[in-house]
Formats: structure tokens, C-alpha cells, sequence
């Protein structure tokens, strides 16, 4: 995580006092839960999993103090709970993004935000997960490249495919009169 | 469309994502739950102690003596049935040892 939102993450003090945690919590809980949401595509999935990422995480005999190492080992913790859920059962129907979403915000529908989540819920899981890492918790291409099990390299062309092809489905799916 | 412009979709994806998020678990629950889960791993290693305090003294027992046994077949009937006793205590403590940490389902924590 060097870049981004998240390497300022690891510029906190190394202090795993009550506070520090609770502020981690407090800004790591929605990032991580909406990682989720997004990605597999059900709420009740990233409900279970976020939860227990964190009781994961509180539990450990030497929980990092770092915040950058915290945030690795969360997401690397709810990767493999989803995917382990992912082998217990059969795989699961995607709900799409834009009507919860709406159902949360009823005064405010954003088409915008509906056609985002569309063009997002289209891609496959890996795509959503490494578009995601990298554009909205702004992870470096070496961290993704490490969680998702990809080669470094590779990150960046699969990333500069991915942003172009989602960009086009934009383009198209815009109505007129946007 | 630009690449800015994408970002910024899907920076406002994922502020309208996060607040359709329900209320989280509070951080007492999922510290409550942590403790839990510490005490049972505790728990599993003390009875996996217990399994090997249980099985060590037979086998041993029965080891010396076979070395002072009158026969072979002697030695081994008594190895054997020094084992068995201890058979009950390795079953109970392995089926703690190897239960699922906290003992029941996965809570949600509220």
C-alpha cells in the first residue's frame, strides 16, 4: 500500500492502544465492508465477513501495529473467508449495486452512481477487486498484485484494459441528454 | 470519458456504497467475541497437554516393562492394555482439541 489513501494509513504512530483501534476500526470498517459489498456482491457476505476479518484481526496473537500491515492482514483475511465461502457453497447470484444503493439514498437516486455500479457488477470478481483496490483505496500495483496472487507486472496491463473497457461501457450506457 | 472522471465515479460509488451499509457491530462486540476466541484457543492447547500427559505414562509404563518382561508376548498384552486405558482421556481431549474455536456456530455480534 504504497500509494494513495492507504500509505498515509501507515504513517500513524505504531501504538495499539484502545484509541488506535478504535480509530482504525472506525475508518477500516466501511472501507473494508464496502471492498466487499462490491466485490462479491451481497450484503449479507460482507456483513459476516467483515465482522469477522476484525474479530480475526483482535484476536491474533500479535496483532500488527502498523496500520498499513493491519489493513493488509484484514483484507487478506476477508479475501480468504470469501473464498473459502465461495468453495462451501455454490456460487452466488450478484445482486446489483445500484438498488441498494438507491434503496439507502431514496432522496437522492444518482443515475450516475446507478450506471457505475451497473458497468461494475458486469465485470468478474477479480476485475472488481483489482479496480477497486487500486482506484478507490488507491493500493499500489505491488500489494494488489500480492493479495490478488497476480504477477506485478501484470497488474498494470490488466488494470489499463480494465479502466478503458469501464470507461466505454460508460460512454455507451450515458444517456443523451447527460 | 476521462480517467479523472472514472475515479470520481467510483470514489462517489463508493461513498453511496459505504452509507447503504447498516449500523456496524460496536467494537465492544467484536472485542468480546475476540476474547472468546482467545480463551478457546488457550482451552485447545491445554487439552492437547492433557492428551499427551494421558498417552505418555502407558506407552512408557509399558515399554520398560517389556524390556523386563518374561516374553514378547507377555510385554506387548501389557503394552496393549496399558494403552487402552489411557484411549478414553485421548479421546476426550483430542475431541476438545480439535472442536471448532467457541464451541458453537459463527454470532454476529450486534
Amino acid at each position: 500500500m504504497g500509494t494513495g489513501a492507504t500509505a498515509s494509513l501507515a504513517r500513524r504512530p505504531r501504538v495499539t492502544d484502545d484509541d488506535d483501534i478504535e480509530a482504525f476500526y472506525r475508518t477500516m470498517q466501511p472501507r473494508l465492508w464496502g471492498y466487499l459489498r462490491v466485490t462479491t456482491g451481497r450484503v449479507d457476505l460482507a456483513d459476516e465477513v467483515t465482522q469477522e476479518a476484525f474479530v480475526r484481526l483482535l484476536s491474533a496473537h500479535a496483532m500488527p501495529a502498523a496500520w498499513e500491515q493491519r489493513t493488509a492482514y484484514l483484507f487478506r483475511v476477508a479475501q480468504n473467508l470469501v473464498r473459502d465461502h465461495g468453495r462451501a457453497r455454490m456460487r452466488w447470484r450478484l445482486e446489483p449495486i445500484d438498488e441498494r444503493t438507491a434503496a439507502a439514498n431514496p432522496a437522492e437516486p444518482d443515475p450516475m452512481i446507478a450506471r457505475t455500479g451497473a458497468a461494475l457488477a458486469s465485470l468478474s470478481e477479480r476485475d472488481r477487486r483489482l479496480l477497486w483496490l487500486t482506484s478507490v483505496e488507491g493500493w499500489s500495483h505491488r500489494d494488489v498484485a500480492a493479495l490478488l496472487g497476480l504477477a506485478n507486472g501484470s497488474v498494470r496491463v490488466l488494470l489499463h484494459r480494465l479502466r478503458r473497457r469501464l470507461r466505454h461501457q460508460l460512454d455507451e450506457s450515458q444517456e443523451p441528454d447527460d | 470519458m476521462t480517467s479523472p472522471a472514472l475515479d470520481f465515479q467510483l470514489q462517489a460509488l463508493a461513498e453511496a456504497v459505504r452509507r447503504s451499509a447498516g449500523r456496524p457491530p460496536s467494537l465492544a462486540a467484536i472485542r468480546f467475541m475476540a476474547a472468546r476466541r482467545r480463551a478457546s484457543a488457550h482451552a485447545r492447547i491445554l487439552a492437547a497437554v492433557v492428551a499427551g500427559a494421558a498417552i505418555l505414562p502407558p506407552v512408557v509404563a509399558a515399554s520398560l516393562w517389556g524390556v523386563a518382561a518374561p516374553s514378547p508376548l507377555v510385554a506387548g498384552v501389557v503394552a496393549v492394555a496399558l494403552s487402552l486405558g489411557a484411549v478414553p482421556a485421548l479421546t476426550a481431549a483430542l475431541a476438545i482439541a480439535w472442536s471448532r474455536p467457541g464451541g458453537a456456530p459463527r454470532q454476529r455480534a450486534s
